[in-house]
């Protein structure tokens, strides 16, 4: 959808808008061409992230923060690996509980946001 | 001095405490400390939850034939978990067919394809392009697994195209025994013409077998109207377009109508990622909702001008990229779909509630039509139907928006989405369904003990 704004009452609604900007996710998207082509190198971890995590974190479109954008992991990344597991099993805003992964472990949930962020992280 | 500790601090040292223990205690404890945490189990909407005893994701029919015979209590297969009714929750073994995955063969003469039953729709369309194939139609999400959106009679929309659950051809299944049965019209006729929409209560499905077309790429075009007009053009709308639906916008006198149709036209450009989904006019209802809500009249005022605003280019893709949309914001959804005549009568009398009762919601209203089949649990069993759904925020009390709106279904006859929310068991759910018998008499053949049921099917089934 696009936003041209031309009447006065519509004008009222954008600048409302503009106030409320902000209130949303702050993902950074990525090249897409980059995240596409990003795999963990263990084969089993892999075919996980290939069947869950990609869905969102290798489309910029979905907003969440995508397989090697360093930067926009950072400040996830800070939380510590606590948040980060409690966000991947029990959801956090556009996350899904599970991230896709109906079977994966702790240890499996870490080693593939420590992929998708390019940080290690236990 | 306090010691602070995180939670992951504290059950890596209970670990060890643990561990520490088995020296001296019972062999009991040293198998409880070497066992993994419990994580639990929810929904995409975070809406449904379990702890289930195990997780487990075989690799092979084998290994899965081993799960199913092995587990002790209930047994739940699990797709991508984006059911918002309780289907999956147990806490026996949760199943997952991550690992049975992608295209497994193809008739370039009859154009059937056969996937693995885990594959998401979301992989499908890439692959069945790579061999000139497209499914019929496609819902606006594809997060779903295929073996889950067959499951629950998952269906995009269009009066000449029937659910998911109406392209196939054959299924594989694996019973509560471990039995491998190929199921199509020849081979269990009567278990395959049940096991099109099984709830996941026949077994667990391995093997897909769908009617698909040759590729094909699809126009979109949008466009804001008044939602009386709309449904006063349906017939009009319906007819002149292969796919119609509208998204029409709670608290106001609008809608998105949104129309596909087939075309030889070149792709246009890729969108925005940003603008893709309509995920944008999301965000800009919910932040009137947030602000105006105590200031009906103004946000009716302020919504019905976003006509001024907005504005569609057309859209030329592939089939699939244009049925599909992002979903990023999260909700919980309640569907019912009533015989098709009554589709808008019903959504009036939705709209009229919400507006005299002014309940509080600002999710958009979907508003569908699918093509009859002759499925006995499908919602769309000898009647071309009208699919309304009503949604609400994941993090907004849903209860009293759907107990409000749900008894208006009930008025016309409408049959709720197996995978949505709904408040109907067996003694409501019956009627309404004139073969209810012919599924129930399979489920009970194949699975005599239950070890499919959850206490949720327990309740719809009629199961003691």
């Amino acid at each position: 959808m696009s936003i041209p704004g031309t009447p006065l009452l519509p004008a009222a609604l954008l600048a409302l808008l503009g106030l409320l900007g902000g209130c949303g996710d702050d993902a950074r998207p990525a090249a897409a061409s980059q995240s596409a082509t990003l795999a963990p190198a263990d084969k089993a971890l892999a075919k996980i992230y290939d069947n869950s995590c990609k869905t969102c974190h290798a489309n910029p479109a979905s907003g969440a923060p995508q397989a090697g954008d360093v930067e926009a992991w950072r400040p996830r990344v800070a939380q510590g690996a606590d948040s980060l597991l409690d966000h991947s099993i029990n959801g956090y805003k556009g996350m899904p509980p599970m991230g896709m992964c109906m079977q994966c472990s702790e240890e499996e949930f870490l080693a593939l946001v420590s992929f998708m962020s390019g940080q290690h992280i236990q | 001095m306090a010691i602070h500790l995180t939670r992951r601090q504290l059950l890596q040292r209970a670990g060890v405490a643990g561990a520490f223990a088995t020296l001296f205690t019972s062999p009991v404890m040293a198998q409880l400390a070497r066992s993994p945490r419990l994580i639990p189990w929810r929904n995409w909407s975070g809406g449904q939850s379990c702890l289930p005893l195990a997780r487990l994701a075989p690799q092979s029919l084998d290994e899965l034939v081993q799960v199913i015979r092995q587990a002790e209590g209930k047994i739940r297969p699990v797709g991508s978990a984006h059911s918002f009714s309780p289907l999956v929750p147990t806490d026996g073994t949760l199943v997952s067919l991550s690992y049975f995955n992608g295209l497994l063969g193809h008739d370039p003469r009859t154009l059937q394809a056969e996937f693995a039953a885990g594959t998401p729709m979301s992989l499908m369309g890439p692959a069945l392009k790579g061999i000139g194939q497209a499914l019929p139609n496609m819902a606006d999400i594809d997060y779903q697994t295929l073996a889950g959106a067959i499951s629950t009679s998952t269906h995009g929309t269009g009066v000449g195209f029937g659910s998911y659950s109406s392209h196939v051809t054959g299924l594989q299944l694996v019973s509560a025994t471990g039995e491998v049965l190929d199921c199509d019209a020849q081979r269990h006729p009567e278990v395959f013409n049940a096991a099109r929409v099984s709830l996941g209560a026949f077994g667990v499905a391995t093997r897909v077998r769908l009617q698909n077309r040759e590729a094909y790429r699809l126009r979109e075009r949008q466009w804001i109207a008044r939602t009386e007009e709309l449904l006063e053009d349906v017939e009009k709308n319906t007819r002149e377009n292969q796919h119609w639906e509208m998204l029409v916008i709670t608290h106001s006198d609008y809608a998105l109508s949104i129309a596909l149709n087939e075309t030889s036209d070149p792709a246009t450009p890729p969108l925005d990622p940003a603008e893709e989904g309509g995920n944008e006019f999301v965000s800009i209802i919910e932040g009137l909702d947030k602000y105006g809500s105590d200031f009906p009249a103004a946000r009716r005022a302020l919504l019905n001008s976003l006509r001024h605003i907005a504005s569609f280019d057309d859209r030329v893709a592939d089939s699939y990229e244009i049925y599909a949309n992002v979903r990023n914001v999260r909700f919980n959804e309640m569907e019912y779909s009533v015989p098709a005549e009554h589709g808008p009568a019903c959504l009036r009398e939705i709209l009229k509630l919400i507006r005299d009762k002014d309940l509080r919601t600002w999710f958009p209203i979907e508003y569908r039509y699918v093509k009859a089949d002759d499925i006995p649990l499908s919602m769309f069993e000898g009647r071309d139907s009208c699919s309304i759904s009503v949604h609400q925020h994941y993090t907004m009390d849903h209860h009293n928006f759907f107990a409000a709106i749900e008894p208006i279904f009930w008025k016309y006859a409408g049959r709720p989405h197996w995978g949505k929310l709904h408040t109907l068991n067996a003694r409501t759910l019956q009627p309404l369904y004139p073969r209810w018998k012919e599924f129930t008499e399979v489920r009970r053949e194949l699975d005599p003990q239950g070890k499919f049921l959850n206490a949720h099917l327990s309740s719809i089934l009629g199961v003691a």
